[in-house]
């Protein structure tokens, strides 16, 4: 290898199932995927596609009895977190991985200020004084961009708003100075204009600490701004892997390329077309309970063939600079999408 | 007869001329009283619509866009009725909403139905999906006895991408994709002339949410419906829309035809939230307009202009006069000092 990568975490062929009264259901089926020092990686996919699965079964947040993680290794710096006891992964939580969730208002607790809880986080993991990490607390505030810290600082999180709550969400994550950020879905749910700001702050953090993210999210705008690595997600698979240009310059997945497709774009309505239509995916995103035989994306795909579509799981195949994807025929899916406009 | 009836294309050469509007809405007030912070605390009031007007054509789609409290959904249920509002006037077909008695008003909400965002809240999960659909058509007494409601049910399902025999079925055997679906065929199956519709994609994921949309233009193309859209962002509602108004703490800061509003945007805050949307495409040039700190309270929101704490090219007078909607010509109109 050329250049020297420091891989901070590496998740490998990941299995996550859950038990349900109609059986075991695989949310994740062998995911694998390494988290570089100061690099993002987008995990991209729609409702049941396993992403957020994926970020618990990280931390080991699965409900107990219900969800577990029935194969694979998730190693962070090397270490097997699966092997961790379970006063050793709360070290690991927050101080080495932290995690911003979608919903801020159900992450904080309503009776205790935000300076408080952000205070609470530092000293889990640090031996310092009240007084010294409500100092930092309010320093933190700060660097998160919320206006007037030390006052804010004495609010309790019904008195901000979305977007606040958020940042003191980023501000908890960043408590302990983690390697590793996990974001759930972190603007989904905020208007747009404070998307762009939060979005714009988790990169200015990312620049400043090097910290590494897992960015989860189902919205393709959000992934092209902040993204360095994407994996698409589909029934639990990764579908498709690759460097962001490439993922979206030439989307090789009949299901990525549909995605891609199917977002309004502004600016991107024909001129002279009365009523324009989007191009949608056909049918319906399946249930993780009763996933189709074959290739779980075939029901809904162009390209499937009769044949071996529909009775076989194609491979994760490398087609060509670590552009991986799982498709059996996306050499031919990659012709039609040249020789077309 | 069966229910296809029902679901027959209007014929577009006999439409009504254009400019002949189905809704017009003029200086449309909502304002909420807020209890103070003491009992004899003067009396203050939320203007969550304050002199909201705009005039929706036959067989259009016009969009109000707005963020979280901009008064975008108090605006529509306004329209309806469904909220009392305070003052302003709403025509409807010839009749004035305002004016009309508590069975005149039954009568005319059947032809203006809602379709709601939320696919999971707004279905009873105790009825069929056939019994939701049916309601309204048992209520407004529409189709000549069950075999001939059933038809039309099924006729409905159908045209709404479902199947007949999904009839039977309740809400939570249904993705939130088919849900909206049953959500929009609940709202034809009174036949309607108008449909306001709430989000009705912001729940939904990206590959469904183009199929609802192509589904709604396409009723709109074949039924000749006439919509106001209300979403949270510009992207979504290019496609359908014929005009966009853009919506601010209760107040319209630009409104005209869409290609005009998404080429030639004139309000510094329709400049924003248009700048604001991410673009997918990796390394696109973005010249982001960001906008400072949030949206303030609509309890006490900013003198003069509202947009002004947060707008990038706000002078001293926009403290003191509140910008009325200039029009710029070619329906396009901007409530800006600055700016026309």
């Amino acid at each position: 290898m050329p250049v020297e990568r420091n891989i901070v975490l590496e998740v490998d062929n990941l299995q996550t199932h859950f038990s349900t009264d109609e059986g075991v259901v695989r949310a994740v089926d062998g995911v694998s995927f390494q988290l570089e020092a100061g690099k993002t990686l987008a995990l991209v996919g729609e409702s049941g596609s396993g992403k957020s699965v994926t970020s618990l079964s990280i931390m080991r947040l699965l409900q107990k009895g219900v969800g577990r993680v029935a194969g694979g290794r998730i190693l962070f710096e090397g270490r097997d977190l699966a092997a961790l006891t379970e006063p050793e992964m709360r070290r690991v939580r927050g101080k080495d991985i932290a995690m911003v969730f979608q919903e801020p208002m159900t992450s904080l607790t309503p009776v205790y200020t935000v300076g408080d809880q952000i205070a609470e986080a530092i000293m889990a993991h640090e031996p310092i004084s009240k007084r010294a990490a409500r100092a930092r607390a309010v320093e933190l505030l700060e660097t998160v961009g919320i206006p007037e810290p030390a006052t804010r600082a004495r609010a309790y999180p019904h008195q901000l708003s979305g977007g606040m709550r958020q940042r003191v969400m980023i501000a908890i994550a960043l408590a302990c100075n983690p390697k590793v950020l996990i974001a759930d879905e972190p603007t989904t749910g905020l208007d747009v204009t404070i998307q762009a700001q939060i979005l714009d702050l988790m990169r200015r953090l990312q620049k400043e600490t090097g910290m590494a993210i897992l960015f989860i999210t189902h919205d393709l705008g959000v992934v092209a701004e902040m993204a360095d690595r994407v994996l698409v997600m589909y029934a639990g698979r990764t579908v498709e892997e690759a460097a962001v240009e490439p993922l979206f310059g030439e989307p090789r997945m009949p299901y990525t390329q549909g995605l891609m497709a199917s977002i309004p774009r502004l600016g991107s309505a024909p001129e002279g077309v009365s009523h324009p239509r989007l191009q949608a995916i056909r049918g319906n995103i399946p249930s993780p309970r009763n996933l189709p035989q074959g290739c779980a994306f075939h029901p809904r795909c162009e390209h499937a063939s009769p044949d071996f579509c529909t009775h076989n799981v194609p491979a994760l195949e490398d087609s060509g600079m670590g552009h991986m994807v799982r498709c059996a025929r996306w050499r031919d899916v990659l012709q039609t999408a040249q020789v077309a406009p | 007869m069966t229910g296809s009836a029902l679901l027959k294309p209007t014929d577009n050469s006999v439409a009504e001329p254009a400019d002949e509007a189905l809704l017009s809405v003029r200086n449309l007030c909502t304002y909420f009283p807020v209890r103070g912070a003491t009992p004899f605390a003067p009396k203050r009031v939320v203007k969550a619509v304050d002199n909201l007007s705009l005039e929706v054509g036959r067989g259009k789609i016009v969009s109000i866009v707005g963020e979280s409290g901009s008064g975008k959904t108090t605006a529509g249920r306004s329209i309806l009725r469904l909220i009392e509002p305070t003052s302003g006037q709403v025509m409807f077909d010839g009749m004035d909403l305002g004016q009309l008695g508590p069975r005149a008003l039954r009568d005319a909400r059947r032809k203006m139905q809602i379709i709601f965002q939320d696919p999971f809240a707004s279905l009873n999960p105790r009825m069929s999906i056939g019994g939701i659909i049916a309601e309204g058509l048992k209520l407004h007494s529409i189709g000549e006895g069950r075999a001939d409601q059933r038809d039309r049910v099924a006729a409905l399902l159908e045209r709404v991408g479902l199947s007949a025999d999904h009839m039977r079925r309740y809400p939570h055997e249904f993705s939130g994709g088919q849900r909206q679906r049953v959500g929009i065929a609940r709202a034809l199956a009174v036949e309607p002339d108008f449909i306001l519709a709430d989000e009705p994609v912001s729940a939904l994921d990206v590959s469904i949410q183009a199929q609802v949309l192509n589904l709604l233009q396409d009723l709109r193309e074949d039924l000749g419906l006439t919509m106001v859209f209300i979403a949270h962002d510009l992207s979504v509602v290019e496609y359908l829309s014929d005009r966009v108004a853009v919506m601010y703490l209760g107040r319209i800061m630009e409104i005209a035809d869409a290609r005009d509003l998404y080429a030639n945007p004139q309000h510094p805050y329709t400049e924003a939230l248009l700048s604001a949307a991410p673009i997918p495409e990796p390394g696109a040039a973005r010249n982001r307009i960001m906008l400072k700190g949030e949206t303030p309270s609509p309890i006490d929101p900013p003198s003069g202009c509202v947009f002004r704490t947060r707008c990038p090219i706000a002078g001293p007078e926009c403290a003191t006069t509140t910008p009325d909607l200039k029009p710029l010509g070619k329906g396009h109109s901007v409530a800006c000092l600055k700016r026309g």
